[in-house]
């Protein structure tokens, strides 16, 4: 019982600490000046060759976005501080002052700039369509109708996805993907026709897709600009002057033919940044090394041995998670359904009103609202806080539900039996229905144990990273989808055998048909 | 001393008690007979507070239950633990052993230590006829063992009475006359109790007084030799008849 209470107080003590290391955080140029560090938000999930997990460390993140925060950072004189998020949710986190600017492959669109303060253009791109080498299709002729439809794969909510939409809607069906890497894979594999990809990343995967070619000229030219919170114009302006430096002393060019992304189309930022670079603008760059592509597909064990490590880490967060939340859940599921079934009537409809709320909305939903909604009005858990909050009080319905059952299930007789003994109503419950009720209650609350493990998956909404958001990354870094898909899955087994295997023998040792002491 | 007046209840719309007087001097036992329904159960319980009732006053050494909603917690603490009562379906607490189950309400309600307790516990188990299963737990002992062991649990309260609920009833006759052989020294030995029984034998040993319910009333109460040997009611003679089988 005393280890009980320590464990709740250290519990406690963690929770407040969270809250207030997470107190301090954004705000406007000032803020990050007298922090020392600009906060940008990206998704290293998007991969190469904007952010993404380096090789040789796949906990650390590299990219030319990765080096153009540093630079902007170094101009603004602070340190760059890469805080990972999901793409679609970018702009949330920096809402929620969680991150300073957005910087991944964002482009200038109207909408975004009504809602956040844009920066200058820091990269030109355009649309490019790839298809399987040797099919003679192109914009043109895909934009004839076709039976069955023809598909081609975009990233979601990405200018490829709009202009696919606009253009081809009627007669190619758009297939809609998460991750820009999908897309070219499924056409190689022939279950896609084309995708419509961004410059940057036909450039950084044409190893990778050697079955792949580009046809046509890029489309759609668009810009990626930077994006910082709605009336922060000052620090927009200083990044803006920060490219300009950056362009006018030919350092973008330098970062961008490191990862050969500079092309013709990026002349316009001269007249965009309004500074000429001050690199001869064609100037053969004949000794220049080869530009940084995504490394060769990698198979096999090599796979093990270079990200086992990385994911046992990751695995890591998700026991960290469970073992948080799960105590929390069972305490909260026990109080719920006590109140249930002996609270005061008026106590009863909410409780099954929690409950009902929280088993019939998707725990991502929760989560989302926990972690986006209670900063508008002031509290700002942090994400690790908000996970173990969200996923605790989801589990605690379900486990307020096996509660109920179990109480249930002691008969009233053993109830009757310990008051006319003159115990009361109190100590009939903890040491003669509770304990009864423990027994039949533990395979099932073990079996949500083993089912939280895996809902913690669901955290990566919130910008935590563990083993399904790690094993996500990295497949989509490195394409050995298969080998990471088998690690991960052997990770996931080797956290939840052993509960199973634990909780069968503690059920056997508590039954009491069995127990012989 | 318990004595019960005019008590009447009604359940489900349905008479389960109409007006039954009932009193139990200290050291002496009385028994309760009737067919399945007359209200043996329902009577035990309310003396034991474990009902509420429509009418009447119970009073048991020095606390007084009135009609209406159950009596407040100190109260019926204090009833509980001037009267025990040995269920009839033994409700002995499956999860601990047969030591446990008697310690049990000694330690947590009256504060005692355990090793006392446990001394106690022992002493009784032997009394009982019980020695050596102190740490079995009670789905492996016989029915008449548990009973026997719930009367035990009863009896470590130190009750000035004990509710006894048809206690062989439940039971093969062999392990019945254990159980009984334990009654009547508890009789015997001057523990105030009331016995709702169908063995009439041991209501003519040990009962003082006799009471008969049919269908909720009392229809015949008086001594053993009165009551089995010259029943004024001829629904009493039927009851007897059942009883002796
Ligand atoms: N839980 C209950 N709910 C409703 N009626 C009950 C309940 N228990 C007993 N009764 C009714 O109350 C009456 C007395 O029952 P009971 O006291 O159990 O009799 P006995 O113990 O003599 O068999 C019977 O009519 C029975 O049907
Ligand atoms: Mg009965």
């Amino acid at each position: 019982m005393r280890a009980v209470v320590r464990l709740v107080v250290a519990w406690f003590v963690f929770l407040s600490l969270s809250w207030v290391a997470r107190s301090a955080r954004a705000d406007d140029l000032d803020a990050i000046r007298a922090r020392g560090t600009l906060i940008w938000g990206a998704d290293q999930e998007g991969g190469g060759p904007y952010v993404y997990p380096r090789d040789d460390d796949p906990n650390v993140v590299t990219g030319f976005e990765v080096e153009l925060a540093s630079a902007i950072a170094r101009e603004l004189g602070v340190r760059a501080q890469f805080f990972q998020g999901n793409w679609d949710k970018l702009p949330d986190l920096l809402r929620t002052r969680e991150i300073d600017v957005v910087m991944n492959g964002y482009e200038l669109s109207a909408e975004r700039a009504a809602v956040m303060e844009a920066s200058k253009p820091y990269y030109v791109y355009g649309l490019q369509l790839l298809v399987r080498d040797g099919d003679s299709l192109d914009w043109a002729s895909l934009a004839k109708k076709k039976d069955p439809k023809r598909k081609i794969g975009v990233l979601v909510g990405s200018a490829a996805d709009t202009l696919s939409t606009n253009e081809l809607g009627d007669a190619v069906e758009v297939v809609r993907y998460e991750g820009n890497t999908d897309c070219m894979r499924e056409v190689e594999t022939k279950k896609l026709d084309a995708t419509l990809q961004d410059t940057p990343i036909v450039a950084f995967y044409s190893p990778r897709f050697p079955a792949l070619q580009a046809v046509g000229a890029p489309m759609a030219e668009g810009h990626y600009v930077l994006y910082g919170r709605k009336g922060e114009t000052r620090l927009i302006a200083a990044i803006d002057e920060a490219l300009a430096h950056l362009h006018e002393r030919g350092e973008l060019e330098t970062l961008y033919r490191k990862y050969g992304l500079w092309n013709d189309q990026q002349k316009a930022l001269d007249g965009l940044l309004g500074v000429k670079s001050r690199s001869a603008p064609d100037a053969p760059h004949a000794e220049e090394p080869p530009p940084i592509r995504a490394a060769p597909r990698k198979r096999g064990l090599a796979i093990l041995t270079e990200y086992g490590g990385v994911l046992l880490q990751s695995a890591g967060m998700t026991v960290l998670l469970s073992v948080l939340s799960f105590p929390l859940a069972i305490f909260l599921g026990l109080l719920v359904a006590l109140g249930r079934m002996y609270g005061p009537r008026w106590l009863k409809p909410i409780l099954a009103a929690y409950v009902e709320l929280l088993r019939g909305t998707p725990l991502m939903l929760q989560l989302y609202f926990i972690f986006f909604f209670l900063p508008e009005v002031g509290l700002r858990p942090s994400a690790m806080l908000t996970a173990v909050l969200g996923l605790a009080i989801n589990y605690s319905a379900y486990e307020s539900e096996i509660y109920r059952a179990g109480l249930s299930a002691v008969p009233e007789g053993q109830v009757e039996a310990a008051l006319s003994l003159g115990l009361s109503r109190w100590q009939a419950l903890r040491f003669v229905v509770l304990p009864q009720a423990t027994r039949v209650v533990i395979p099932p609350v073990v079996n949500d144990f083993v089912a939280l493990f895996k809902d913690t998956s669901v955290c990566s909404v919130i910008t935590i990273v563990e083993l399904t958001k790690r094993y996500s990354v990295l497949s989509m870094s490195t394409q050995a989808t298969i080998e990471l898909m088998i690690l991960t899955a052997i990770l996931y087994l080797a956290m939840s055998l052993p509960l199973s295997i634990a909780s069968r023998r503690l059920e056997a040792r508590l039954d009491p048909k069995r127990a012989q002491s | 001393m318990i004595a019960v007046r005019s008590l009447r209840k009604s359940r489900a719309g349905k008479d389960a008690l109409r007006g039954i007087d009932l009193e139990v001097a200290p050291g002496s036992v009385a028994a309760v007979i009737g067919s399945s329904g007359s209200g043996k159960t329902t009577l035990l319980r309310c003396i034991n507070g474990l009902e509420s009732f429509d009418d009447g006053v119970i009073d048991a050494f020095g606390t007084t239950l009135r009609p209406g909603r159950a009596a407040g917690h100190d109260e019926l603490a204090r009833l509980r633990r001037s009267v025990g009562m040995v269920f009839q379906g033994f409700h002995l607490f499956p999860h601990m052993h047969v030591l446990d189950n008697l310690t049990l309400a000694p330690r947590a309600v009256l504060g005692e230590r355990r090793d006392e307790a446990e001394t106690r516990g022992r002493a009784l188990l032997e009394r009982m006829g019980l020695s050596g299963r102190e740490k079995s737990m009670p789905h492996t002992l016989s029915g008449g063992q548990q009973q026997r062991v719930a009367i035990a649990r009863a009896m470590m309260m130190r009750p000035k009475a004990l509710l006894l609920d048809e206690p062989t009833s439940a039971l093969d006759p062999r392990h019945a006359l254990d159980v009984l052989a334990v009654l009547l020294e508890l009789a015997r030995d001057g523990q105030t109790m009331i016995v709702a029984t169908h063995a009439l034998s041991f209501a003519r040993k040990a009962a003082a007084r006799v009471h008969v319910l049919a269908d909720g009333e009392q229809i015949e109460c008086g001594s053993p030799d009165e009551v089995f040997d010259n029943p004024r009611h001829e629904a009493t003679r039927t009851i007897l008849d059942a009883a002796r089988g």
